[in-house]
């Protein structure tokens, strides 16, 4: 018997809820292996993202089927392309997720100091957070947690700039050199782009539930500042 | 005739969102030597200009994916069709990424802004924006002519890219041991050789988007290629013994 599109996209869903609850758990994981330079368990991890690739792009794939077969309409043919768009960010997430782990084995042998592990955990929290939350969003087509994603993004973005300060403060202090600083100024980066693609995430719900598709690159669109948190101020001009 | 009519209007609904994205995709081919003009004349009035200019990219790529989830819901393409649809909603966000990239070089540019950076680092700057724009540029010609062949060429262009952003956070290095630019210099600098890094990335995405629109080919990513080789290699061993 021929198995209904929203059959199918059942098995799709589960199958991206099971692809997010991956991502959700190995956030934790890969910000423990950086904290504990534990090579074995980056070793782990970096190979257990090539699974983790062949299963978004089969994802992708059976959505993009799905649509070639069925041609849903309404809110099914929003789900599939939602499925589509949400299996690239979930990948690249865990990209992310996986570059924390090559950081790792970058400064193996250097310790971090208790101030920057302290940040690194509250921004790995955060992401974990963010991204927790958006999954149940989708998953309940809850679209006021998914608006509070992108609010949540904002404390990620704080923790981003805080944690470039004290790796100045760290470098000035002698505890940490150039090559661990860039290394650490990465980390930040990966953190806060996860939380970029759970705010992303967040959007393709909106759609899902409302239909309307709702502006991209809010990320720097509330307002003309310096938003993004490289980390920086300007230096005092003329004193 | 009816029927005629509709595919009419379906064929010139996928041609001009088709014109639409080769604009866009020509205007960031455009900003990213200006951005770097930006960073290296540390001109700050067109800094503010280029990033209240990206509002207007994110309204033009809204637009277009509003516009191919339409024509999935009216005309239900199939094959090729389907590819094409499904290709221009992925280049979107491709496209969205990149031009938030370019402002993010204006933005970091706002920060070392009175810092001073040596002749060896903006050369090398200069290089990285050129190497990124050609990739782009590729990727947006490969778009418009839908030519898979000269979209598989842009994945080799970039490993050059990779290469100098090597070169560059190399010189960063020397540079700051030599004490011409201080640390935070140095940070802002090497996150600056990653943005460039990434719309190289996003120009080797653009391509893959276009090869499967013209003949259905997925980027084999290589972890998911190393996967399936992980996969099957305990059964080879299984048989020989």
């Amino acid at each position: 018997m021929n198995r209904t599109a929203q059959e199918k996209l059942d098995d799709l869903r589960d199958e991206t809820l099971a692809l997010g609850a991956m991502l959700v758990a190995s956030i934790p994981r890969s910000t423990k292996v950086l904290l504990d330079q534990d090579m074995e368990g980056a070793e782990y991890q970096i190979l257990a993202d090539d699974e983790y690739d062949a299963r978004s792009i089969a994802l992708e794939e059976a959505s993009i089927s799905l649509m070639a077969l069925h041609a849903p309409v309404a809110s099914e043919l929003r789900h599939a392309v939602v499925v589509m768009k949400m299996s690239g960010e979930l990948e690249r997430s865990a990209d992310l997720v996986t570059s924390l782990c090559k950081v790792a084995r970058r400064i193996n042998g250097h310790p971090l100091d208790e101030r920057l592990s302290a940040l690194i955990e509250r921004m790995s929290n955060q992401a974990h957070l963010l991204m927790k939350q958006v999954l149940n969003a989708y998953a309940n087509r809850d679209l006021a947690v998914a608006k509070s994603v992108s609010d949540m993004d904002v404390y990620l973005d704080q923790l981003h700039k805080q944690f470039i300060q004290a790796i100045f403060e760290a470098h000035s202090d002698g505890k940490i050199d150039l090559a661990v600083g860039i290394q650490m100024a990465k980390t930040a980066r990966f953190y806060e782009r996860v939380g970029d693609h759970a705010v992303n995430i967040a959007r393709l719900v909106e759609f899902l539930v409302t239909g309307v598709l709702p502006p991209a690159g809010d990320h720097h669109r509330d307002g003309r500042g310096d938003l993004t948190p490289i980390g920086i101020e300007r230096p005092p001009r003329g004193s | 005739m009816a029927m005629e009519e509709a595919r009419k209007s379906f064929h010139k609904d996928l041609a001009e969102v088709r014109q639409e994205l080769v604009r866009i995709s020509a205007s960031i081919v455009e900003s990213i030597p200006r951005g770097t003009h930006v960073l290296i004349e540390q001109d700050l009035a067109e800094a503010e200009r280029m990033i209240v200019a990206d509002d207007d990219i994110d309204t033009r790529t809204v637009d277009i994916e509003s516009r191919c989830i339409q024509i999935l819901a009216l005309q239900a393409p199939v094959a090729g069709e389907l590819r094409q649809v499904v290709a221009a909603l992925k280049i979107c966000g491709e496209l969205e990424r990149s031009a938030d990239l370019v402002v993010n070089i204006c933005k970091a540019a706002r920060r070392i802004y009175g810092h001073e950076f040596d002749p060896r680092l903006r050369g090398l700057i200069v290089k990285m924006s050129d190497q990124a724009r050609q990739l782009f540029s590729e990727a947006t010609g490969a778009y418009a002519s839908g030519d898979a062949a000269r979209a598989a060429a842009i994945d080799d262009m970039d490993s050059f890219l990779d290469d100098l952003q090597r070169q560059f956070i190399q010189a960063i290095f020397e540079s700051h041991s030599s004490g011409r630019i201080d640390l935070q210099v140095a940070i802002q600098l090497a996150v600056v050789a990653r943005f460039y890094e990434r719309i190289g990335d996003h120009a080797v995405n653009i391509g893959e988007k276009v090869r499967f629109e013209v003949s259905g080919w997925l980027p084999e990513h290589s972890g998911a290629e190393r996967f399936r080789s992980r996969q099957t290699a305990p059964a080879e061993e299984g048989s020989a013994s």
